[in-house]
């Protein structure tokens, strides 16, 4: 297995210069990885993706258009946008949240920069959530709603919610490293935000006493945003600045807490 | 040139929590009490060395001696608490098997994910690509899933991969004991190959005879202490005596380390009789340990003197036919009735030479028994004594007691 250098032909460095720009390669294989995993010996295979969130609103619709059909118009796409956003949250935040202690065997072994782990599975999320946009925007079509240009901002709370989970995620990774105990609550803690947010009810069912609760639902303001981009409605720039300061403020606290506790990890695994 | 590992001074502390899975209750809970209940434990104390360019450097030691550690620092997985680590060059883990494999991909899918893992460029990956496949032996099968493969052919792929590139330092934890031998021996060429190309190779393993083969200098740890840091050949068949009887403190088996010139007499405990055998000579250790379930070792007791030397007496070793035990006797008076008797006593072996009589600093040695049964029970010290005559009181003191220096 002798190198043997082709003439004029360029001289390929084996190992990669330590740096971001070279850790995509990194990242790209893990995502990769995590996709070919995931569907392993299974027959539909990454179909999937798609089926998977159809399924979930097929189920929600049957049983929630009893209760809250008639009072909200378009339903199926008030209860798709909402379940979509929901699962990535979910997805996102569980999945980063396990991502060092099922890598365990890894970070032990070889030096590899362990944001990259969180990081791996937050790009896994967002593949799956722009699969699950297919059905939603099936919905769209169907129910006739016409194509906007203020669609496009659905980027922008794609975003928001991806770096608003990543940062919870690279939290909670640090976390359950220390103490098992989170990995337990985070799932009670996801029930309680499908609850606390309106994603199958009707907003306005919250204007009782309590209406002032929901502005401090980071969720609320990406699923509202969403559904007001749906629309065609251009949310206020109050709503913006929530979304955004929602994300910079978890990713930021995300990124501290992680590069405060990542030197444990190898020790603790 | 500055070498390529320096490690100054360098020291790990752990402070793990007491139980090994954190509760957060039991967490919150001992925050509030004020006592967040760790455990300190170093894991490596003091440790410097340098390691040039193209060492290939074995790390030997007991397991929990402070091996894996040292590794994961070099690697630069784990942070020093102490001192500090100099890696000048780029280090390249041998994953032991499956680490970096994933069942679910195929061979080909697993060179580039590990390849990525291990930090190779992609376009150098494809390139080396067609190497690996050859190197792994893995033919059509490359293109299986990897949870189709045996463990063998699982680690020839590893191998492949990790060694598809000659690192700068290579690091080798316990990784040529599996697959079948004309592998290994394949993977021992590449491996010399690799270290003829310049390489540092850090080799941890339990089997000596690899590290005497593949490395020129190795390093003993213990404790997290590094024992001695020197040529393979002189380290590595002084650790084989001291794993054979790792009881023993280490000094016992470093040849400048016994400077007072004593042996130490190492006692064991018969389970079944509860009678006492003491010796000095290894080669017997070595034959008792083998037998462990009938002798417990209690450690070195005392020291004594090799040759014979003013105030000393040699202590004398006899072995009953009839009964199988042993009896002790300090100096040729208390010898005489064993030896007077050559059908029923068996001389053996002389222990070491000890005090006669009392001196500052040294302490009695007293033999007990119980009268009319041969062998007996030996007590270092008052206290012993009294234990043993506080539980059974038919242990009368047989002959004198010697002195000795512990």
């Amino acid at each position: 297995m002798q190198d043997t250098p082709v003439p004029n032909a360029p001289r390929l460095r084996p190992y990669r210069k330590p740096g971001f720009a070279h850790d995509g390669f990194l990242v790209a294989e893990l995502v990769k990885r995590d996709f070919k995993a995931r569907y392993d010996r299974s027959v539909l295979g990454m179909f999937w993706c798609v089926l998977q969130p159809t399924l979930t609103m097929g189920l929600l619709y049957a049983v929630f258009s009893l209760f809250f059909k008639s009072a909200i118009p378009n339903f199926p796409l008030y209860l798709i946008s909402g379940i979509v956003f929901y699962q990535f949250f979910v997805e996102t935040t569980t999945t980063a949240m396990r991502s060092i202690q099922e890598n365990a065997a890894l970070i032990t072994k070889v030096k590899v920069p362990l944001w990259t782990y969180p990081v791996t599975r937050a790009v896994s999320s967002l593949v799956n959530f722009l699969f699950a946009l297919i059905p939603l925007f099936c919905v769209v079509l169907l129910t006739r709603v016409p194509l906007r240009p203020t669609m496009l901002l659905l980027f922008f709370s794609t975003a928001c919610m991806l770096f608003f989970a990543l940062g919870i995620g690279l939290v909670l990774a640090a976390l359950a490293v220390f103490f098992s105990d989170v990995k337990f609550l985070w799932g009670f803690a996801c029930m309680l935000c499908m609850y606390a947010t309106p994603i199958f009810y009707p907003e306005r069912a919250l204007t009782g006493g309590h209406h002032w609760m929901v502005y401090f639902n980071p969720l609320y303001h990406v699923i509202h945003f969403s559904r007001a981009a749906l629309n065609g409605v251009v949310p206020p720039a109050l709503e913006f600045a929530a979304c955004a300061l929602f994300a910079a403020v978890s990713f930021g606290l995300g990124i501290v807490l992680f590069r405060a506790l990542k030197n444990k990890f190898a020790l603790q695994l | 040139m500055d070498a390529i590992i320096e490690a100054k001074n360098l020291g790990l502390r752990f402070s793990a929590p007491t139980d090994k899975k954190g509760s957060l209750k039991k967490w919150v809970l001992d925050a509030v009490r004020g006592r967040v209940r760790n455990r300190h434990f170093l894991a490596l104390d003091d440790v410097s060395f340098r390691i040039e360019r193209g060492e290939s450097v074995g790390l030997v030691g007991r397991n929990g001696a402070g091996k894996s550690t040292l590794l994961k620092l070099v690697t630069g997985i784990v942070k020093p608490t102490a001192g500090s680590i100099a890696v000048r060059g780029q280090v390249a883990p041998l994953l032991a098997l499956g680490n970096g494999l994933d069942p679910a991909l195929t061979g080909r899918e697993n060179i580039y994910l590990n390849g990525a893992i291990l930090g190779y460029e992609k376009a150098w990956l494809r390139t080396k690509e067609a190497d690996i496949v050859e190197f792994s032996e893995l033919g059509g099968f490359i293109d299986a899933p990897v949870r189709t493969y045996s463990s063998g052919m699982t680690l020839r792929l590893a191998f492949s991969i990790a060694t598809a590139a000659s690192p700068e330092i290579l690091i080798l934890d316990e990784v040529l004991a599996v697959g079948d031998a004309a592998f290994q021996a394949k993977c021992r060429a590449r491996i010399e190959e690799i270290v003829a190309d310049g390489a540092t190779v850090f080799f941890v393993s339990h089997n000596l005879s690899d590290i005497e083969k593949l490395c020129t200098r190795a390093i003993w740890l213990d404790k997290g202490h590094v024992i001695w840091d020197g040529p393979v050949a002189d380290v590595c068949p002084v650790f084989g005596q001291f794993a054979a009887l790792p009881f023993l403190p280490i000094a016992e088996f470093l040849p400048d380390g016994v400077s007072d010139g004593t042996v130490p007499v190492v006692r064991f405990r018969n389970r079944r009789d509860g009678r006492h055998l003491l010796t000095s000579a290894r080669e017997e250790m070595k034959n008792i340990v083998l037998k462990l379930s009938d002798w417990a070792c209690e450690g070195t007791v005392f020291r004594a003197f090799p040759d014979a030397r003013p105030g000393t007496e040699p202590l004398m070793r006899f072995l009953s036919f009839a009964a199988g035990v042993h009896a002790f006797a300090a100096g040729e008076a208390e010898a005489a009735p064993f030896r007077n008797r050559p059908g029923v006593w068996k001389f053996e072996k002389t222990v070491g030479h000890v005090f006669a009589s009392p001196e500052p600093g040294l302490i009695p040695v007293h033999r007990l028994a119980v009268p009319g049964v041969p062998g007996f029970r030996i007590a270092v010290g008052d206290a012993e004594r009294d234990a043993i005559q506080a539980a059974d009181p038919s242990f009368v003191p047989a002959g004198e007691p010697f002195y000795v220096q512990t």
